[in-house]
């Protein structure tokens, strides 16, 4: 039988409570014995790792504000949410403008808001002091509305596609760079093809089936000056 | 073409085209005397428009056009004036961009009611924005700058305060705070976030923004509190060693009190202690030489370039898959630009 060893005690450490300031080891005063600190080491110390403790300090700094900024807004959610058993009864009121945490609202409903949302809009271009709306009456710089999408795809495979146009002056002439993959090797797949059509445009994306799963990326191009008119990712699963 | 030249084009250009559409929301009326003329005049003084050009770089990076960008970066241009007129008031600044300050010049009256022109003068090319974004962004554009303006006004109370009770255990995380709220919002979260807003037509959550931004703006305050210590007089535009006469708690300054012996420290209190016109020459002087022996500048030297570094960390992580485009490489080059200007 193996004797017991003592037991090792480390020696209790100087402070007294948890070190919350990243900068604190460094920044612990050595000038209550009223004489200077050699200057040269000082520096010397200093320079190991002042950049990088610096850096270290500022993401606790945005970490804990961004924190707070949540913790805020999460309570403000849930006071809003909790705001009587009414809230049970209360209609699906909701949809991408209202960003109601009561649920989406019936589809009677989403047209009628949608309705009198256009409506708004258009009178309010009448009211006095009141500019034109974007859209109703384009101003000289203004560009025209993102045109409607649609898209086929041919794949056996599962697949996401995901079009993004950039604002600009014209949707038309458009073309599409080979979708190359993300991150891991693969032979890049087949452009896809860009079609104008009444009030869009219509996106057509063939995917081979032996094409290896993965997201592939492709930047969107004007014909006219081969200039970047948005991004496509297309995702086989 | 080199990152200087290509910061000093992008800078120029979005700059120019700022500073053309602002005079034209400064009204050519009475009281020219009082005010109208007064609104234009820190306009006209010329400096970078760091803060015009990131909002319209940033939109155009996403392929916007400049145009639906160009008021809302009027905006910020005027409402940074109005703050600088405020501010040289608060901290009693003498001079800025190399003449006196406004009310230095004008008298404390007239420079508060011309700051407070310029800051309601800059709602309308906001308002304007209806017309070129539609409602929707417009409102959130407001939302944002009515956010962007409380967090301004909460950190300069930060520094206020600490000056008018000679606050003397600031920590190097209270600067950061500060720094965050009173310069970064204005200075490089709210453009950046407008320019993300209004390039991706708001389908990016804009609080991806408030990194990027903190360490560029906190970057860009530090080298710029350097300049205050050690910059060219005639390039700086404002007194040197302002900010140790002004009492501020710059991070040479924290750093000094951390270093120093007893006794200095409680020398930097008294004289921090002191109305701005009892310090004296020599007193800075003093100060500043200490901070010289120190290291305190080099210290605040390599957290700038940390922060720098952290800056062009972020924004590989938020705008490095957009295409690659001449706004693009601007907005890449500014973490090594802000601490390299003079």
């Amino acid at each position: 039988m193996i004797p017991p060893s003592p037991r090792i005690k480390r020696p209790p450490p100087e402070r007294s409570g948890p070190i919350r300031n990243p900068m604190a080891p460094r920044a612990q005063g050595h000038a209550e014995s009223g004489s200077p600190r050699d200057p040269i080491s000082a520096a010397g110390a200093a320079v190991c790792g002042v950049l990088e403790n610096g850096v270290r300090t500022a993401y606790a700094v945005i970490d804990e504000y961004m924190r707070r900024g949540q913790n805020a807004a999460r309570a403000t959610y849930q006071d809003f949410n909790k705001r009587g058993a009414m809230n049970q009864d209360r209609p699906n009121f909701g949809g991408p403008y209202t960003n109601n945490p009561w649920g989406p609202m019936s589809m009677m409903m989403e047209q009628f808001m949608m309705a009198m949302r256009m409506w708004n809009q258009a009178m309010s271009s009448f009211m006095p002091g009141a500019f034109p709306q974007a859209g109703m009456y384009p101003a000289p710089f203004s560009e025209p509305a993102t045109p409607s999408v649609a898209v086929k795809v041919s794949s056996v495979s599962p697949v996401e596609v995901e079009l993004t146009l950039y604002p600009g002056p014209d949707f038309a002439g458009l073309c599409c760079d080979p979708l190359r993959a993300e991150a891991f090797a693969a032979p890049p797949m087949e452009p896809a093809t860009i079609e104008r059509e009444q009030g869009g445009v219509r996106l057509a994306v063939k995917v081979g089936a032996a094409q290896a799963k993965g997201r592939y990326h492709a930047l969107v191009r004007r014909e006219t000056d081969r200039s970047v008119a948005g991004e496509l990712v297309v995702t086989v699963s | 073409m080199p990152d200087g030249t290509l910061v000093s084009a992008v800078l120029r250009e979005y700059g120019d085209a700022t500073r053309r559409l602002l005079f034209q929301y400064l009204p050519a009326a009475e009281p020219r005397r009082y005010l109208y003329d007064l609104v234009a005049d820190y306009p006209r003084r010329g400096g970078r428009r760091f803060r015009p050009s990131l909002c319209i770089a940033t939109a155009r990076a996403f392929g916007a056009p400049m145009e639906l960008a160009l008021r809302t970066a009027v905006s910020i241009e005027m409402i940074h004036n109005a703050m600088l007129i405020h501010d040289d008031v608060e901290d009693e600044s003498e001079q800025r961009r190399g003449q006196p300050t406004m009310h230095v010049a004008q008298g404390v009256p007239i420079a508060i009611n011309v700051g407070d022109a310029l800051s309601l003068l800059a709602m309308r090319p906001l308002l304007d924005n209806r017309s070129f974004l539609g409602p929707d962004i417009s409102l959130r554009i407001l939302e944002e700058t009515e956010r962007m303006a409380r967090e301004s006004a909460e950190g300069q109370a930060f520094e206020l305060g600490w000056r008018r009770d000679n606050v003397t255990n600031v920590s190097e995380a209270d600067y950061l705070l500060m720094v965050l709220k009173k310069t970064c919002w204005l200075g490089t979260i709210h453009p950046s976030r407008m320019g993300t807003l209004i390039g991706s037509r708001g389908t990016i959550d804009l609080d991806r923004c408030i990194r990027l931004g903190f360490f560029l703006g906190a970057a860009f305050q530090i080298q710029d509190d350097l300049l205050n210590l050690d910059g060219d007089p005639q390039a700086y535009g404002k007194e040197l060693g302002g900010d140790i006469r002004e009492g501020k708690r710059t991070l040479m300054l924290i750093h000094l009190l951390q270093e120093a012996t007893a006794g200095e420290r409680d020398r930097v209190f008294a004289m921090l202690g002191q109305a701005r016109d009892s310090r004296s020459h020599e007193d800075v002087v003093w100060v500043h030489e200490r901070m010289d022996f120190y290291g305190s500048i080099d210290y605040a030297r390599q957290v700038a370039h940390g922060l720098a570094g952290a800056a062009q960390y972020e924004f590989e992580q938020l705008y490095g898959s957009l295409p690659e485009s001449r706004d693009k490489r601007f907005l890449a080059s500014l973490p090594a630009w802000v601490i390299e200007r003079n």
